[in-house]
């Protein structure tokens, strides 16, 4: 039984699931858990990312999932706090991510870099400046 | 400092909003810093469930959208919770829309989802023993 108190786990749609799950491995380092795959090859897998889990999907629009291709934008961006924003981004670009802005302290409190991931998701790199 | 990674998404709202009560009312959640625009409304809110942060932010580049437009989402935030069945009662009542009503699932969840009232999705979940179906 897991002890957190409440866990965010978000689930993020794409198109192409598969190479989705490539591409997080590669640009995160993240560790499958799970991998499912229909029969039309679509997917639903979970990932972690040095134990942040999170889910990833092939869109599915009867249920008001869709891609960010889709809709061209998104609804919700992925804050992902870490240890050393600097080489998690550099990596992440380095395996195909688009740098929006590169890590710097904001005057928000955070040392924060923006990326766009190659299925258009915006991950917010980032950690407490204290 | 967290010394393992986390998530903490930043979920759209519309411009001009001053009211995020919704989230104090569903969730018990704390709001701990608000950056307000000039004229009163909210331009980012950071929030806080029982230790899960995250934050509510105003569209300010094109790319962002408001899930209620879109009437869908991107992103669906998974919600890990002690009591799934009293969370959504308590958002339903707060003002949500239910989506799919608590279930225990063969692959060992009770799960159950809501839309709330700026459009986002929430799955609310917890573990529970798997059953072999």
């Amino acid at each position: 039984m897991n002890s957190y108190k409440a866990a965010i786990i978000p689930t993020l749609s794409v198109r192409n699931g598969a190479a989705a799950v490539d591409f997080y491995k590669k640009a995160f380092d993240a560790e499958e858990l799970m991998c499912i795959t229909g029969d039309d090859g679509s997917v639903v897998a979970e990932l972690s990312i040095g134990g942040a889990r999170f889910f990833l999907a092939d869109e599915s629009p009867e249920h008001g999932n869709f891609s960010p291709e889709s809709l061209g934008g998104i609804c919700i961006r992925i804050g992902l706090l870490v240890e050393d924003p600097d080489a998690v981004a550099k990596k992440a670009v380095e395996a195909g991510a688009r740098e929006v802005y590169p890590v710097a302290d904001q005057d928000y409190g955070y040392r924060l870099g923006l990326v766009i991931d190659p299925f258009g998701h915006h991950w917010e790199i980032c950690k407490p400046l204290h | 400092m967290q010394s393992k990674p986390i998530f903490a998404p930043e979920l759209t709202i519309p411009n001009g909003v001053t009211d995020v009560e919704f989230y104090k009312n569903a969730f018990g959640a704390t709001e701990l810093r608000r950056f307000s625009n000039d004229d009163g409304t909210i331009h980012v809110s950071e929030l806080e469930i029982n230790g899960a942060l995250f934050h509510l932010h105003e569209i300010t580049q094109n790319y962002s959208l408001s899930p209620d437009k879109a009437d869908g989402t991107t992103v669906t935030i998974g919600l890990f919770v002690e009591d799934v069945d009293a969370v959504i009662n308590q958002a339903i009542q707060a003002g949500a829309k239910l989506k799919s009503p608590a279930q225990d699932y063969f692959y060992g969840y009770r799960q159950g989802s809501f839309v709330d009232p700026f459009g986002h999705h929430w799955q609310i979940q917890k573990t529970i023993p798997q059953t072999n179906e």
